[in-house]
């Protein structure tokens, strides 16, 4: 089992590379500008899935994460002169899994206190941690302030976007498989319940916030070397808003559903684009829509390969 | 950890003098109770009577104003309710809290959790002590679900399943925690008199076979009366009658506080 | 010394009560139906834009100040009461029964979508609001200044939550709608029309936001379609801190955020202004989240 495991890993892997070496040279630039973009997307609603849909907690300043994963990466590589290597692949990757780090720091930070918190209350906190950490960007000179910061080494390319997509797949998943998994989703389910079976509830909270804004922080590393400019426009509370919406289309605890939610929305603003400035009319349009006719989104709480096992014996 | 044979002895729990005050009004004043080990306890009284705010006071979810909670020797007043399941109390709920989009097996398995054996990089790369841990769990909540009958719903969502069989799996998740006490809140509330007559023999059967003390919530008097030891009435929040099935049937303070019914 | 105090005191005064008046609508909402309406702000914004159009339509032909002023301020909120009502009717009232997350998302979408149809619609530029009543120093000396706009706003403001009051303390659509807000279920078990009662409320609310919209053109003239973010947030903060579905909270809560603002830029720095509001956020809902005069509902086990 472990062997097949290893083996279909190191296969995708090969994959990735292959279809990255394709891509870059036969595909329309600005095709692969989407698919990376989708790519980062789907990093970045997986992450929030956690949170929002297994955790049941409603966070509303994931942008703020990503933000924190976007800056210190791109300090790292761009504006602390440290080391040619920190130029290459591998040293930005490393940069990148640093402000990954960095930005569970400031998950721990902002889950801990808004632990007591429920609902409305949660997602007014974490909103307005997204805006402080943005501001404080935006105030710091030598990350380039309100003019943003530019010349980062624009490393993410197709394979190590979706190399990343895959490990945080995978990571999740198995987290979510485990008992630490089901601990978390206890207190989505029904927190009195938890409690009374010996979970700690805050702390596997705050696990799910922690977790969750690390990969937030990966997308923002990879968005920005992507970009290979940042600036705190880029992480306000209508990013926010867009990875809710990835994660309430493709269903609130569906990681394949977050996938595709993040594939959709990131799509849609270039499907809309026909539309011109009427765009981001119709986009809340459409979540008012999809919150009415089908809140549950499209898988609701199961994976797309739950979807194809027999209907449970009701 | 095999339920069956490595056995917890049942706990010896005492409470003295529980208070508690909503806004004024005394839900539970002054409330004793003492478990000995194995005992299998009622505790009865007419709705509102403060019968569940007692068993909200014993596993923490509210803290009394005023009163003792010890549990073989070690206070509980103060602790967080997860911290009281792990020292050994248990107990399920008058409405219905299951983890409803969980599977059978998976609410069992959630109480696990507090004995698991394994951390986070075992969980990421998958090592052996996960599959073996992993496995265990399977195993011990199957058997458990075995003596409680729902075996073969392991796969099932909790949500769909029939109203008798959640009540159930209620009682065996709440088993899955090992506890010393066992609180069962109106277990039998909603079933038919098959269930009912069912669900008796198998509250016996889990002290029995698990060793468990236990206390009960119940309206329904035949229940109480065919399985408790002791049973406790309470009123307005206060204990009116404390004693067996037959002197408690036989107290006019009962039953005048139930106006003629039980 | 004694008049820069004093000057804080009336600006602070003077903001707060647009802050009042926008948190008011926040906090009846809440206390009703036990979710934050995303979209309220972006209603003030619309009684902001919709008392520009009436203005410039009506004052050619009205000459007396007072009565244009009265005009438009009864205009806005109007417009407002149909705006909120339609928003209530289409995307609030069908998940009612809802989880409260759903709730939440769907206003963010009409807070959204109201925010990009009216830069749609009105531009992105701002527009500058017409002085209704033409500005006079009432007072001034040693650089104290007061002139009748601040005190038009205060005393309007005081006037609005005057007459709140009276209809929650004094009539019976107030007092149905306080049961509600205790118990909705109970309220409908014991006849009351809680649609109705939902639509009282909204009604009351987004008209406050219109009145509260002109008041706020006439002190910044400044109006453009992200206007209501700012302002909603920090009236939303007020209503938190002074205890979220609580009224009387709400119009405590937006003087004292008003004061806090107006003192903080004046004594330590204008950069902060915004903070403050953020400031106050955090502090509450780390030590009081319950707000002021809040009390949490115990939730049943």
């Amino acid at each position: 089992m472990k062997r097949f495991q290893t083996l279909v890993l190191i296969a995708v892997v090969a994959l990735l590379w292959g279809l990255n070496y394709l891509f870059e040279e036969n595909l329309n630039p600005y095709v692969l500008r989407v698919i990376i973009n989708c790519g980062i997307g789907m990093i970045l609603a997986m992450s929030l899935n956690l949170v929002n849909g297994c955790a049941g907690q409603f966070s509303l300043g994931h942008a703020g994460f990503m933000g924190v994963g976007a800056y210190i990466s791109a300090t790292i590589t761009s504006v602390l002169n440290l080391s040619p290597f920190f130029q290459t692949d591998l040293g930005v990757g490393c940069a990148i899994v640093m402000g990954g780090i960095v930005a569970s720091i400031a998950g721990y930070l902002v889950g801990l206190p808004s632990l007591r918190l429920k609902g409305d209350y949660l997602a007014i906190v974490t909103l307005g941690f997204g805006e402080i950490i943005r501001i404080c960007f935006l105030n710091i000179e030598a990350v380039g302030g309100a003019r943003g910061l530019s010349g980062i080494p624009p490393k993410s390319n197709f394979f190590w976007v979706y190399l990343w997509v895959v490990v945080t797949f995978i990571a999740l998943l198995r987290l979510l498989r485990s008992s630490y998994g089901r601990a978390i989703l206890s207190v989505r389910e029904n927190e009195i319940a938890a409690e009374s079976m010996g979970i700690d509830i805050s702390h596997y909270k705050v696990v799910a916030f922690v977790v969750s804004s690390f990969f937030a922080g990966i997308a923002g590393g990879l968005f920005a070397h992507f970009q290979s400019f940042i600036d705190p426009n880029s992480f306000v509370f209508n990013k926010s808003v867009e990875a809710v919406i990835m994660v309430v289309i493709g269903g609130m605890g569906s990681l394949s559903g977050a996938i595709l939610g993040g594939v959709i929305v990131t799509l849609l603003p270039e499907v809309l684009r026909v539309f011109e400035q009427y765009r981001m009319v119709i986009f809340p349009l459409i979540l008012i829509v999809l919150m009415l006719v089908r809140p549950m989104g499209l898988f609701g709480h199961k994976e797309i390969w739950e979807l194809f096992r027999r209907k449970a014996s009701s | 950890m095999n339920q069956a044979e490595n056995i917890v002895l049942g706990g010896d729990f005492k409470v003295e003098a529980l208070t508690i005050s909503f806004g004024g009004l005394k839900a539970v004043n002054g409330f004793n109770l003492h478990l000995k080990p194995m005992e299998l306890q009622g505790l009865i009284g007419p709705n509102g009577a403060g019968k569940t705010t007692v068993f909200n006071l014993i596993t923490g979810v509210y803290l009394p104003d005023s009163g003792t909670s010890v549990l073989d020797g070690k206070s509980l007043i103060g602790l967080n309710p997860h911290q009281i399941s792990k020292a050994g109390i248990a107990r399920t709920f008058q409405n219905i809290r299951l983890f409803a989009d969980l599977t059978v097996l998976e609410n069992v398995m959630v109480s696990y959790h507090m004995r698991v054996g394994y951390g986070y990089f075992d969980i990421f790369l998958r090592t052996p002590r996960y599959y073996r841990i992993e496995q265990e769990f399977r195993d011990h909540a199957f058997q458990l679900l075995k003596v409680m009958g729902l075996e073969q719903r392991k796969d099932d969502k909790a949500k769909s399943l029939p109203y008798g069989d959640q009540r159930r799996l209620e009682i065996a998740r709440a088993l899955a925690t090992e506890p010393k006490v066992l609180l069962l809140d109106e277990p039998a509330a909603g079933l038919n008199t098959q269930e009912k007559a069912a669900l008796m023999g198998t509250i016996a059967e889990i002290r029995n076979r698990f060793k468990t003390t236990i206390l009960l919530i119940e309206h329904d008097m035949k229940l109480v009366m065919g399985i408790c030891e002791k049973i406790t009435v309470l009123d307005h929040g206060e204990i009116i009658a404390v004693g067996t099935p037959r002197e408690i049937q036989d107290n006019p303070k009962v039953i005048e506080a139930y106006l003629g019914v039980g | 010394m004694l008049q820069a105090f004093l000057q804080n005191v009336i600006n602070g005064l003077a903001q707060g009560s647009v802050y009042a008046l926008v948190a008011l609508g926040y906090t009846m909402v809440y206390g009703v139906l036990q979710f934050i309406n995303f979209a309220h702000s972006d209603i003030f914004m619309l009684g902001a834009f919709g008392g520009f159009y009436l203005a410039k339509w009506l004052s050619p032909s009205v000459s007396n100040p007072l009565l244009l002023l009265v005009s438009v301020i009864l205009g806005s909120m109007a417009f407002c009461v149909a705006v909120g009502l339609t928003v209530e009717r289409i995307a609030y009232r069908p998940l009612r029964s809802a989880p409260r997350l759903n709730v939440l998302i769907t206003a963010i979408g009409v807070s959204l979508f109201l925010e990009n149809l009216g830069q749609v619609v009105f531009g992105a530029d701002p527009q500058v609001f017409p002085s209704l009543i033409p500005t006079k120093s009432l007072l001034e000396g040693e650089g104290l200044v007061l002139n009748n706009i601040q005190v038009t706003v205060v005393i309007v403001s005081v006037l609005l939550m005057l007459l709140l009051h009276w209809i929650v303390r004094h009539t019976k659509l107030g007092i149905a709608m306080r049961a509600v807000s205790f118990d909705i279920e109970v309220a409908n078990l014991m006849g009351i029309p809680t649609d109705t009662i939902i639509i009282f409320t909204f009604t009351i609310g987004s008209s406050l936001a219109g009145a509260a919209a002109i008041l706020y053109g006439l002190s910044y003239p400044k109006i453009e379609p992200l206007l209501g973010v700012m302002i909603g947030l920090k009236a939303f903060v007020a209503a938190v801190f002074g205890g979220i579905g609580n009224i009387m909270g709400a119009a405590v809560g937006g003087i004292v955020l008003g004061l806090a603002e107006a003192f903080t830029v004046y004594y330590v720095s204008s950069t902060f202004r915004d903070a403050i509001a953020f400031g106050i956020l955090i502090l509450i809902l780390l030590f009081k989240p319950a707000g002021l005069f809040g009390t949490f509902k115990r939730e049943k086990v």
